[in-house]
């Protein structure tokens, strides 16, 4: 078997709703995205989904290689990044082309890709999570009541730039997801909006009233020392990493005992890269929790992981022309046996919305907010359908 | 796929053969210690039986549930992880190298010579041996760093050597109790007449600060002996920035352990030497691990428990295409 060829396909769609957090409070609802194809001279396609454009600055060193090889290849692509850097696009190249080779080593093997990572089940853990700065309290109610009905018993608030709503909408989301357990599990994620003494204040203050599993990215992403002070000044958790792009970047997280969770992601370097992580963060006891992708895709390689949590379920509409063999139920997302990530694209579709691109409201990606790490610049009326 | 049964039959007189039975057909394989034979026996019904093979990464965990702190125990659930994969490589028709992802690499080694005495003739042979038939340039030997011989059997294992590399590679594994600075001082007069690249277990591995305090003061790495295994001995050294090298065994953490603690170990960017094992099987490690430095080889090619599809030529291991492990199984004794 070896690999041939790749066609990559970038989009927009339109979601069903806006998501929105501390740093772009007004909300999106257009995503751009791609698809990398890879091709075999075995009439098997490798598929992962992805914001990669610029595959064809390393199709060469898989090409004509043998796809099951992934782990070689990924140390062969990382020690070709070496001079430039494992960083921003090359990443996600780099974690594109690694997805879809893992997609191909399953469906080569016959199998769902949490099959041949070791897993026993194809069963993971959701939590909900709204991107949900820009909803307004009734929508918001809506969402995690919606979550709270197909099982999921915890929630993470988008938070940061007003206290006091803050407060009251961690109360709406954990009234929505109270049908579903008697304690929801509650989360907050101020997406680094926070100085990490502006995020042991305002946790603190939270705490007063709820019990919090995590606080996420109390602090910027590579602040090691930030991360720790939130962490040793406040009960609640820190978790980061989401920002990050490889192990090599989360090491000095680990090694200063600066995280409590690590947030895992498709741009972690690919499957291979994500797993590295998981397996040093499981040799340090830090439990891992996967990020948020169209049509829950990253939940093949989540079922595997050790020290894995739960996994982000935003599901605002991602998926117009994917079709996926995965569902929501009793709080948890189920994998079906469909071989690698068991994710098709309907051709006509993906055309479609390359022909004719949705309007609406599309930012991405999120600037980084005025005040962010010295002061406080909460919503415009206006701005958010709760602001006033 | 289930897992049916697991048979246990001698391969000589020191150990046996694990055999794991799948409904499909599919069997894998790896080898035991007699002793340990109805801890296998227990460890497989109570963690495997009835569960998919494939599943290497839940059933690894489910395992060392079970196992626990017990030595032996986890001895066992190392064996049966290795079998496992066996079994999973060769239901897949895929070479071990191939099938945990990495490439066909040959694999840098290095030949342990043991702790035979300096002069006597066991050891001129082997290294002698050593020499001739497999091209090694890298060397292991156990010794006591306060041992009258050590330096003379670090020349003769040098010079075995230096015909295939300039500077021949070597390792000490010191299996050190003595006080820290005498260790310290000991090292470093042997630094002085040799270039050594690692030590072996200079200080006990329960000694976290004192491993690294060891490595602040020689040249040569630290790395530990197989009495630091998985993550719960590992933790405290890593934490401690004690280990310049790391060394993984299968026969401590199977090969699921060893994917696993690679990774941690390459998070703070540590070298891993995978320990001896019958058959040479640690090579298939060579094209997966993103830090691998050298497989210890302890048997020469002529002279295997385990006859194997793995080649040794001009110092590195490559591994072949049989499926599984590629371990030539030896008709079972009477
Ligand atoms: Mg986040």
């Amino acid at each position: 078997m070896k690999i041939t060829g790749f066609r990559s396909e970038t989009y927009s769609m339109k979601m069903n709703r806006e998501v929105a957090d501390a740093n772009l409070p007004s909300g999106v609802e257009i995503m751009p995205a791609s698809i990398l194809f890879l091709e075999t001279d075995e009439n098997i396609t490798g598929i992962s989904l992805g914001y990669g454009g610029g595959v064809e600055h390393l199709f060469h060193l898989i090409e004509g290689e043998d796809p099951r090889d992934v782990v070689g290849l990924w140390i062969k692509i990382n020690d070709y990044l070496h001079k430039a850097g494992n960083e921003g696009a090359a990443t996600l190249v780099f974690s594109a082309i690694d997805m879809a080779l893992w997609d191909l080593k399953a469906k080569i093997a016959g199998e769902p890709l949490w099959r041949t990572l070791g897993a026993r089940e194809g069963r993971v853990r959701a939590y909900a999570s709204g991107l949900d700065y820009s909803l307004s309290d009734e929508d918001l109610f809506r969402f995690y009541r919606h979550m709270a009905e197909r099982g999921v018993t915890a929630g993470k608030l988008k938070v940061g730039l007003d206290i006091e709503a803050d407060m009251r909408r961690i109360g709406i989301m954990q009234d929505a997801l109270s049908v579903a357990a008697a304690k929801p599990g509650l989360m907050i994620d101020s997406n680094e909006y926070w100085s990490p003494k502006q995020a042991v204040r305002y946790i603190s203050m939270i705490e007063e009233r709820y019990d919090l599993i995590w606080a996420e990215e109390p602090a910027r992403r590579w602040d090691y020392d930030g991360l720790r002070l939130v962490s040793s000044q406040v009960r609640t958790a820190v978790a980061t990493a989401e920002n990050l792009k490889s192990l090599s970047d989360v090491y000095p997280l680990i090694a200063n005992e600066a995280a409590d969770v690590l947030n895992l992601s498709s741009n972690h370097s690919g499957v291979t890269g994500c797993r590295q992580i998981a397996n040093m963060a499981y040799a340090h006891n830090i439990p891992v929790s996967m990020m948020n992708c169209q049509a829950n895709f990253m939940a093949q390689v989540a079922a595997a992981l050790p020290g894995h949590t739960m996994m982000e379920v935003v599901d605002p509409g991602r998926e117009h022309c994917l079709k996926y063999d995965n569902h929501l139920e009793d709080g948890y997302i189920h994998l079906s046996e469909a071989p690698g990530f068991g994710i098709e694209v309907d051709e006509t579709i993906l055309k479609d919305l390359q022909q004719n691109p949705p309007k609406g409201k599309g930012a991405f990606p999120f600037p980084r907010r005025e005040g962010a790490g010295r002061y406080l610049v909460p919503p415009a009326p206006g701005e958010t359908p709760w602001s006033s | 796929m289930k897992l049916t049964s697991c048979k246990i039959t001698p391969v000589n007189t020191r150990i046996s053969r694990i055999r794991l039975l799948s409904d499909a057909g599919a069997e894998g394989s790896w080898v035991i210690d007699h002793d340990l034979h109805t801890m296998a026996e227990s460890l497989f019904s109570a963690a495997l039986a009835g569960q998919d093979p494939r599943a290497t990464a839940s059933l690894w965990r489910n395992m060392l549930d079970h196992a626990g702190d017990n030595l032996q125990a986890r001895i066992c659930a190392a064996a049966l992880d290795v079998a496992l994969w066996d079994l999973k490589s060769v239901s897949g028709n895929e070479p071990l190298w191939r099938k945990i992802g990495g490439a066909r690499k040959p694999a840098n080694i290095h030949f342990s010579i043991g702790g035979c005495k300096a002069g006597s003739g066991e050891e001129d042979r082997r290294l002698h041996e050593a020499l001739s038939a497999s091209g090694f340039r890298e060397g292991r030997l156990d010794s006591p760093l306060d041992a009258d011989d050590l330096a003379l059997r670090i020349e003769r294992l040098a010079s075995a050597l230096a015909q295939d590399a300039q500077p021949p590679a070597l390792y000490v594994n010191a299996r050190e109790q003595g006080a820290l600075k005498d260790t310290i001082a000991a090292i470093r007069t042997l630094e002085q007449r040799f270039d050594i690249t690692g030590i072996e277990a200079p200080f006990p591995m329960w000694d976290a600060s004192g491993v690294r305090r060891i490595s602040e003061n020689i040249r040569a790495a630290v790395f530990n002996d197989l009495s630091a295994y998985g993550r719960e001995r590992l933790l405290p050294l890593f934490r401690a920035h004690s280990l310049n090298i790391v060394q993984l065994s299968i026969f401590r953490d199977g090969v699921s352990g060893v994917l696993e603690l690679a990774d941690a170990a390459f998070g703070y960017e540590l070298p891993v030497i995978i320990a001896a094992a019958p058959g040479n099987i640690g090579a298939h490690f060579a094209g997966a691990l993103p830090y691998f430095m050298s497989l210890e080889i302890a048997e020469l090619p002529e002279a295997q428990t385990l006859p194997s599809e793995i080649a040794i030529s001009d110092g590195w291991a490559l591994p072949g295409d049989a499926p599984g492990l590629g371990v030539n199984w030896p008709q079972p004794s009477i």
